[in-house]
């Protein structure tokens, strides 16, 4: 899973109730970042509405689920 | 999970004291050699090319055969408990709305109705983060089909009945269920907008900096060189624009979960192509130690991608389970399958690449829209990024919303998209190059394996029978070849593990939480363990489908037999080398003077002659020995392989009816060691026909009026049936790579569904003359294909 970036350049993990197809267990080093036609071919949901979007009605994405956004739950808390 | 820091795994294994081993690498009969590898030390012996083994690399018969066939395999929707109660979703009849209120008092008066659960408790804590957007006590609606509440009851049409007594008040919004009116700037919007989210832009991958305007999530822009200076440079343009529909997963098996919530252990059957995800986001969603839930998925009727995670039928289905202290039963029907579960977005796509004369690439672009519904994942620049040499990419993808049930990842997300567009506009160039399509790929695809691929091509009758010109027949009926490849990527799940158990008795069995979706992997972890101890794959014990057993991969992504097979070997191996301990003493030597080999136990000394393995466990000195290993990083971590095949099609159209009757496909692939020859074939041809039903015939119809999905079923929704397959022919090119105690790899999503569509259509092109540029190829779509050309020709 890549990080996002806040407004200030800092890398964050998305949110913990982001979910992929690709965001379950655990993949080798950088095998994410070898991929770079896979991440805009997938599909999001949001753990807490099990929809695209997330309790906040806004859609949930890669992009979308950082630090700004008010449901953000960091998973290194 | 930041990219700036390693997998602790990957860092264990640095440290890990190591070997150095020689493994087969490349093709077999043309490229094969040795290659050196650092291993941790205490891997298996180098597995040698399945040509010299004597279970792994063969095709014994499926182990759970007789399970499916004869009906006694169980799957989700066979499991009965006592007293359990059947589910129903409540689903919206509008495609965007507002839900004013909810009364479900008329539906629990229903006589054997036990519990109703609305759905704004799924929500958890909203807040909002700008509440004059939208202030909703229940979840907006955004598409016809939306779960909005559940019923349980005490029997199925119970259930069914009460569910149509749950009252929505609706305040209807504005919607928009076609694509093209989504995008422009007066249409409805989906959702009311990114809103205050300025801090959250940005990211890696493909979704880096993506914006949103009305409808338009992106682009997601990925760019390598400099494609302008690219285009500059090129001596031929081939531009293009492609459009292909959307597709429904459709699995045999609809989603649907049984949940039991006991005060001290939640167990779940599930239809899922990841125990571990369901288990997982289960626990997260009620706050439950994961020690007290336990999911359970036994047989399996696909999923495609579809079925990770609980979804909405688990959490509910747990949820009334909770409530009513009874076990429920939520399985979807297929309309709901159809509306609310996934599907693959569509996608419409302006493609131009540029070369020179000698076949060089000098750049792709491609811009992309896609909608996937409600949600998002419509990219498909997978092929024209990862596919071909270019010395510049230039690629934009857009999601566009629209009041639609969100997509889900789907075998093969965006490539057969993608390479729908691509290869077509390969063929389109090696023709204004006046190359042949094979001889052009070779100049520009440095893949070693695809190349061995084309070359057997090459030498097929089949395309040699290729016309030499496009529409070269004279009467209506029009035969042609064409081809087209696809590329997929190796992913690693590092949460596989297994446990192999060895008995006095002689019999061994391995565990792991794994799930077989249908593809076999169960057969597969026999054979390993055949291979190590000489039983018959049908003699080995394999439990699998429990979270009670190790953590298994959650198989999506092709990375099952990849990610879990190096654990079912060295926990075998392992295990064997217990074993060999615990009858040494009863054999009267050590342990290092033994070795099992082919079902027999030997003597390095000669202190003995060789004993069968049965004979020598039942002088072990405990009745079990048992080993658990869990997956080895990649030896070479900083090689990563792609996969993929070559695939002909041959068809006739019928140039008066406006019919594409695929003939046949002859189809080449690698997906690394084949463990089981056979079952990978079975899932090419899946894909092949799954490909040629996408290229053909499905297609999800909206009412743009009513905002209604108009062929929710298998009537209208058209699925290629027994007499639209062609035959099929598929040949597999072992490859191996030298990445892990097994060498193999996944092969589910480059199996046929990437090219078929793409292959269709360039054999409609040497068959014709004339380019056919959307999905699905219906007599409708083929007419007016074929009228819009100019100066054809039957002669």
């Amino acid at each position: 899973m890549s990080a996002t970036e806040t407004a200030a350049g800092v890398k964050s993990p998305p949110c913990r109730c982001l979910r992929t197809k690709n965001a379950y267990g655990t993949s080798p080093q950088s095998a994410e970042n070898w991929l770079p036609g896979v991440h805009a071919s997938s599909s999001y949901w949001c753990l807490l509405t099990q929809g695209p979007a997330g309790p906040d009605e806004h859609y949930v994405h890669l992009a979308r689920c950082g630090p700004g956004r008010s449901c953000y739950d960091s998973p290194e808390d | 999970m930041a990219t700036t820091k390693s997998h602790p795994a990957a860092d264990a294994a640095n440290s890990t004291p190591k070997k150095t081993v020689k493994m087969p690498y490349g093709v077999p009969g043309y490229t094969l050699q040795d290659v050196e590898r650092q291993v941790p030390t205490t891997e298996p012996p180098v597995l040698p090319v399945n040509a010299d083994l004597e279970y792994i690399g063969k095709s014994p018969k499926r182990w759970d055969a007789h399970a499916k066939v004869s009906g006694s395999g169980r799957y989700t929707a066979d499991i009965q408990l006592p007293g359990m109660l059947y589910a129903k979703f409540a689903s919206s009849n509008v495609p965007h709305a507002k839900v004013v209120s909810i009364d479900t008092s008329a539906a629990e008066k229903v006589p054997g109705v036990k519990g109703v659960f609305v759905i704004e408790n799924l929500l958890g804590g909203a807040r909002l983060l700008n509440p004059s957007l939208e202030v909703s006590r229940y979840p907006i609606v955004r598409y016809a089909g939306q779960p909005i509440a559940a019923v349980a009851a005490t029997q199925p049409h119970i259930a069914e009945e009460a569910a149509l007594l749950v009252k929505v008040q609706y305040a209807p919004k504005p919607f928009v269920v076609d694509m093209e009116m989504a995008r422009q700037s007066d249409a409805p919007p989906v959702f009311p907008g990114p809103a205050n989210q300025g801090g959250s832009a940005g990211g890696g991958g493909g979704a880096s900096d993506v914006p949103q305007t009305g409808n338009i999530h992106g682009p997601a822009v990925h760019k390598r060189g400099d494609a302008e200076q690219g285009f500059k440079d090129a001596d031929f343009i081939v531009e293009s624009k492609y459009t292909t529909q959307v597709q429904v997963h459709n699995a045999l098996e609809t989603h649907g979960v049984v949940a039991d919530w006991k005060p001290d252990l939640l167990t779940v059957w599930a239809s899922t192509q990841g125990t571990a995800s369901v288990r997982e986001e289960l626990a997260s969603f009620f706050k439950l130690p994961k020690s007290q839930v336990r999911v359970i998925t036994e047989f399996m009727g696909g999923g495609f991608g579809a079925k990770f995670g609980p979804g909405n039928p688990g959490v509910v289905a747990a949820a009334l389970s909770k409530q009513t202290g009874a076990p429920v039963r939520l399985m979807l029907d297929r309309k709901e399958e159809q509306l609310s579960v996934g599907n693959r977005p569509s996608s419409d796509q302006t493609l131009k690449i540029g070369a020179k004369k000698d076949g060089t690439l000098t750049a792709i672009q491609l811009i992309s829209f896609g909608t996937a519904g409600c949600g998002t994942g419509a990219g498909c620049a997978g092929p024209a990024t990862n596919l071909y040499q270019s010395a510049s990419l230039h690629t934009e993808e857009n999601d566009v919303f629209i009041n639609a049930g969100p997509a889900a990842a789907f075998r093969a997300p965006g490539h057969p998209q993608g390479a729908f567009a691509l290869e077509q506009t390969i063929d389109e160039m090696a023709e204004k190059l006046n190359m042949q399509p094979l001889e052009f790929r070779d100049k520009i695809d440095a893949n070693p394996v695809r190349r061995v691929e084309r070359q057997i091509i090459r030498e097929s009758a089949l395309w040699k029978s290729r016309n030499p010109v496009p529409n070269a027949d004279r009467g209506p009926i029009k035969r042609g070849v064409g081809l087209s490849q696809s590329v997929w990527y190796r992913h690693i799940e590092m949460d596989s593990a297994a446990e192999v158990r060895v008995h006095r008795d002689g019999s061994v069995e391995v565990l792991s939480a794994v799930q077989d979706i249908g593809t076999g992997i169960k057969t597969v972890m026999a054979q390993i363990l055949s291979e190590q101890f000489g039983v018959p794959p049908q003699q080995v014990s394999v439990k699998i489908g429990d979270t009670n057993y190790p953590v298994g991969p959650n198989s999506g992504g092709s990375v099952t037999t990849a990610s879990l097979t190096p654990a079912v070997r060295d926990a075998a191996w392992q295990a064997a080398q217990k074993f060999l301990v615990s009858v040494a003493p009863a054999l009267g030597t050590t342990p290092d003077d033994l070795v099992l080999t082919k079902g027999e136990v030997h003597s390095k000394s000669g202190h003995m002659q060789p004993i069968g393995f049965r004979r020598a466990a039942a002088k072990m000195d405990t009745s079990e020995v048992s080993a658990q290993a869990r997956r080895v990083p990649d030896y070479d971590p900083k090689h990563y392989d792609t996969y993929g095949g070559v695939d002909v099609a041959e068809i006739e159209v019928d140039t008066e009816m406006g019919i594409i009757h695929v003939k046949r496909f002859f189809a080449v692939h690698d997906c690394g060691r084949p463990m089981n020859p056979s079952q990978v074939i079975n899932q090419i041809n899946g894909g092949l026909i799954q490909g040629t039903s996408y290229a053909l015939y499905e297609n999800r119809l909206l009412d743009p009026t009513y905002g209604l999905m108009v062929n929710a079923n298998l009537d209208q929704y058209k699925i290629a049936g027994a007499r639209d397959i062609p035959q099929l022919h598929v040949q597999l090119v072992e490859s191996y790579i030298g990445q892990s105690s097994t060498d193999a790899s996944g092969i589910g999503e480059a199996a046929g569904i990437i090219s078929a569509a793409a292959a269709i259509g360039n054999a409609f092109y040497n068959a014709t003359g004339v380019r056919i540029r959307s999905t699905p190829m219906t007599p409708a779509v083929v007419l007016e294909t074929l009228s819009k050309a100019p100066q054809r020709s039957n002669a």
